[in-house]
């Protein structure tokens, strides 16, 4: 391996600098490429080979006192950063303080239409487009969502300052990761931990990364205002919405004559219903709810009957309330059992004990075709891929291409996620 | 003709990097040898010399760095910048009457034929 010698100079210069590891990794590439064009040109003028790397290497000098020369220039460069860099980072974090403490408040569900992010604005692979109804600074959420998902190739971490590790994530992905050491000291955690995440072969996307090396430390992150706020798990818990219209069985009064056991009729089909309801709940308030939307289905099939109904099971057993309430709208039971797995599933896959039912903080919530869910990024991030992963198995289960068009149609709520 | 000493360049060599990025942007290894062939071997900056100065001129914002691959392999292109221009133009006046005047005061010592100032 003729590199062999110039990797053991690099690794040696590098062990040297006194600078972050991104800006290490910057140098070492810049004279790899220099080390190995002498190589090339050595050799083409016929000087043997270690002779060659030899004298490439002695071009460079100590690798200690070039060290020392690079990391002199770059801490001139960095006094001369501090003061802005102070400046505009007190900024944004006031801003995004402002903005949090505005939209949602401690311990409490924003208001749905102020938060409502489009599930799909980042997915893998990009494209990502705008959320019809979007609170301010959502441009810049799925923004910094599409950098996320960037794939960054081989990691190599070894016994780094966790600030060092989001540093070089943070140039890989060009966004600025900042850490809210308040929040992290207060609930006890060490940001003076180091990391160890060596990946070799997975191209990992950031998002993985940065979970990869904030989750054994107890931390995540959030996003705002175009910037990562790296801080506690309980404090990242940020609400989103997600448009699950396409993973319902139908939508629609059109959906009422669909039975799950085909020909059952109407009275026992919605007898049967009632049944599931109080089984999953277990509670009187959820028969109330299961009531109400019997009358739903039997009545007036479609919004209008299901609202108070909705409202009945919302107000009953709230939480998981929710979805009972979302099946009534649409007034089909086979859809309420639909539905409710999903919350259960995802509750239950998906770091089951970060969920206020298991005495996290996180809450999930149906809400019609939406599910609002508020917990942590990684969460969210683990949610997306789920509800991805099922619309691509369940691609020719559910009905087709119809609800993803009716959504396209219907932007008013939150774009489509296809 | 033998190399310069790099204690005699030690105070022009800046002005010498600018000046060959002034004929467009250049990545180390290449700007080196154009530094080489533009004194017609006179002078040769180490590697080691030449990377520090590179970081520190970036630094001072006379010259600005982009990596690309466009010739096929990632590389970190310096070019000029706007105050980087000025500086060269400026010293380049500087360094001019500088060489100006010392080869005048060398003259009497050297006899009759100066070597002119690179």
């Amino acid at each position: 391996m003729p590199e062999h010698d110039f990797e053991l100079y690099l690794s040696l210069l590098s062990r040297f600098l006194r600078l972050k590891l991104a800006q290490r990794v910057e140098i070492a590439d810049e004279l790899r490429d220099h080390l190995e064009e002498r190589l090339k040109e050595l050799a083409a003028r016929g000087v043997p080979h270690d002779e060659a790397i030899r004298a490439a290497l002695d071009e460079f000098g100590d690798a200690a006192e070039l060290a020392n020369h690079f990391t002199r220039v770059n801490h001139i460069r960095k006094r001369r950063l501090i003061m802005r860099y102070t400046f505009g980072t007190a900024a944004a974090l006031a801003a995004s303080l402002l903005l949090a403490t505005a939209f949602w408040p401690q311990g409490q569900v924003s208001p749905l239409a102020s938060r409502a992010i489009a599930q799909g604005v980042a997915k893998e692979g990009g494209k990502p487009t705008p959320a019809a109804v979007a609170p301010v600074g959502d441009k810049e959420r799925s923004a910094v969502e599409a950098k996320l998902a960037k794939r960054i190739g081989k990691i190599d971490l070894g016994d780094m300052p966790l600030s060092d590790a989001l540093e070089f994530l943070s140039d890989q992905i060009d966004v600025d990761i900042l850490i809210n050491r308040t929040s992290i000291q207060e609930a006890e955690l060490a940001t003076e931990k180091t990391v160890n995440l060596h990946v070799k072969r997975a191209n990992l996307t950031a998002r993985a990364a940065l979970d990869l090396v904030l989750e054994p430390l107890g931390l995540s992150y959030t996003i705002r205002d175009g910037l990562i706020v790296v801080t506690t798990a309980a404090e990242a818990n940020q609400v989103q919405v997600y448009n699950i219209r396409d993973l319902l069985p139908q939508t629609g009064a059109g959906a009422e004559g669909r039975a799950s056991n085909g020909d059952e009729p109407g009275g026992s089909r919605m007898s049967a219903m009632m049944g599931r309801g109080g089984k999953a709940r277990g509670k009187g308030g959820a028969m109330m709810s299961g009531m109400g939307m019997g009358g739903g289905a039997m009545g007036a099939p479609g919004m209008g009957g299901g609202a108070p109904g909705m409202m009945a099971g919302g107000g009953a057993a709230g939480g998981m309330g929710g979805g009972g309430g979302m099946g009534m709208g649409l007034g089909l039971g086979m859809i309420v059992r639909h539905t409710d797995s999903l919350a259960d599933v995802i509750a239950t896959t998906i770091e089951p004990g970060s969920w206020d039912s298991a005495g996290g903080t996180g809450s999930i919530v149906q809400y019609h075709e939406l599910l609002v869910v508020k917990n942590s990024q990684t969460v969210h991030g683990k949610i997306k891929s789920l509800l991805e992963m099922m619309r691509q198995s369940s691609g020719g289960a559910v009905t087709g291409g119809a609800p993803a068009r009716q959504s396209e149609t219907e932007g008013s709520v939150s774009e489509d996620a296809k | 003709m033998t190399k310069f000493n790099p204690e005699l360049m030690r105070g022009s060599l800046d002005l010498m990097v600018l000046s060959v990025l002034a004929g467009g942007r250049k990545y180390g290894y290449l700007l080196q040898q154009e530094l080489r062939d533009a004194s017609r071997g006179l002078v040769d900056v180490q590697a080691g010399t030449l990377y520090p100065l590179l970081h520190r001129l970036e630094s001072d914002k006379l010259i600005r760095c982009k990596w690309d691959d466009s010739t096929g392999r990632r590389r970190k292109w310096y070019e000029l910048t706007e105050p980087g221009r000025k500086r060269l133009s400026a010293q380049a006046r500087e360094w001019h009457e500088y060489a100006e005047c010392l080869r005048t005061m060398l003259a009497p010592i050297l006899g009759p034929a100066p070597r002119p100032a690179t």
